[in-house]
């Protein structure tokens, strides 16, 4: 009797724990699986705003230029690099746009002076840029830090009014 | 004692009964906002995708009715691609232009675009 009160007691305490564990399982499962979610969703949005950024900022400093005619595209830094000249108080100055180890440089100088892809200005995050001029079309090819390929076409306008 | 074990038991039972209508709320809210992010994704590529091709449109005011596939890298592809670009030209007395729609492979609309330049005078 006793040693059957016993037994019951044992399997009632074995049953609890197993009930007891699966639910602690359940719960690891759950969180794991909500962690996973949200991982990716941070991955997705940091790829769409890295893409995002690296469009509008290429973007933005092309349809600027005064000049979108007389974009150029030539080898500098890491890769093909674009000139945006402009004239100032009747000096020519130009903007290029180039990649440097892993970042998009910017620097801006007079058109005549050679400089160096080091003196340049980080802006963001930027590899393999490419880029060519076929009859008035700029076409530009770059990758994000996560490797994500940017592809961007611009058409370039001439700047008399 | 042993209604003590078989009431910790049935708390027990309860307890996971109610954690499990939760966490299937949370399942569902999990697996939404992934989707959600991926279409995010899609979209923001489609955007940028339509623009390049409305800016090639412009420098070359040539746009021809038709049909485009292109695959998950937005390359050129076989019929049988993820994506499809579909231009409609648009021909004025004054303006050119065309509209583009990108879609996915089930018909559902990712991007719309219209675009319109100046014709050269006659």
């Amino acid at each position: 009797m006793k040693q059957e009160r016993t037994e019951n007691h044992q399997l009632g305490t074995l049953a609890v724990l197993t009930v007891f564990c699966v639910f602690a399982v359940c719960i690891l499962t759950v969180i794991l699986f909500g962690a996973k979610a949200y991982q990716s969703l941070n991955e997705q949005s940091e790829e769409n705003y890295q893409s995002r950024t690296l469009s509008l900022f290429l973007s933005g400093k092309l349809r600027q230029a005064q000049l979108q005619s007389e974009v150029t595209v030539t080898a500098f830094g890491d890769g093909d690099c674009i000139g945006i000249p402009e004239e100032l108080d009747g000096e020519w100055y130009c903007t290029w746009l180039y990649c440097k180890d892993g970042w998009l440089m910017e620097l801006f100088g007079e058109a005549d002076f050679e400089y160096e892809p080091e003196e340049g200005e980080k802006i963001l995050r930027a590899d393999d840029l490419e880029a060519e001029v076929t009859d008035g079309i700029l076409s530009v090819r770059a990758r994000t830090e996560n490797g994500a390929p940017v592809s961007l076409t611009f058409a370039l306008r001439g700047g008399e009014a | 004692m042993k209604d003590k074990a078989t009431l910790t038991l049935m708390e027990l039972l309860i307890m996971v009964l109610v954690f499990s209508l939760a966490a299937a709320l949370c399942l569902k809210a999990f697996v939404w906002s992934t989707q959600k992010a991926q279409e995010n994704r899609v979209t923001a590529e489609a955007a940028i995708f339509a623009q390049s091709e409305a800016e090639r449109l412009k420098g070359t005011r040539q746009a021809s009715e038709g049909i485009r596939y292109f695959d998950e890298d937005w390359q050129p592809a076989e019929e049988d691609g993820c994506y499809t670009l579909t231009t409609v030209p648009y021909s004025g007395e004054l303006l050119g232009g065309a509209e583009l729609l990108v879609e996915d492979t089930r018909g559902h609309e990712l991007f719309r675009l219209t675009v319109r330049w100046q014709e050269d005078a006659a």
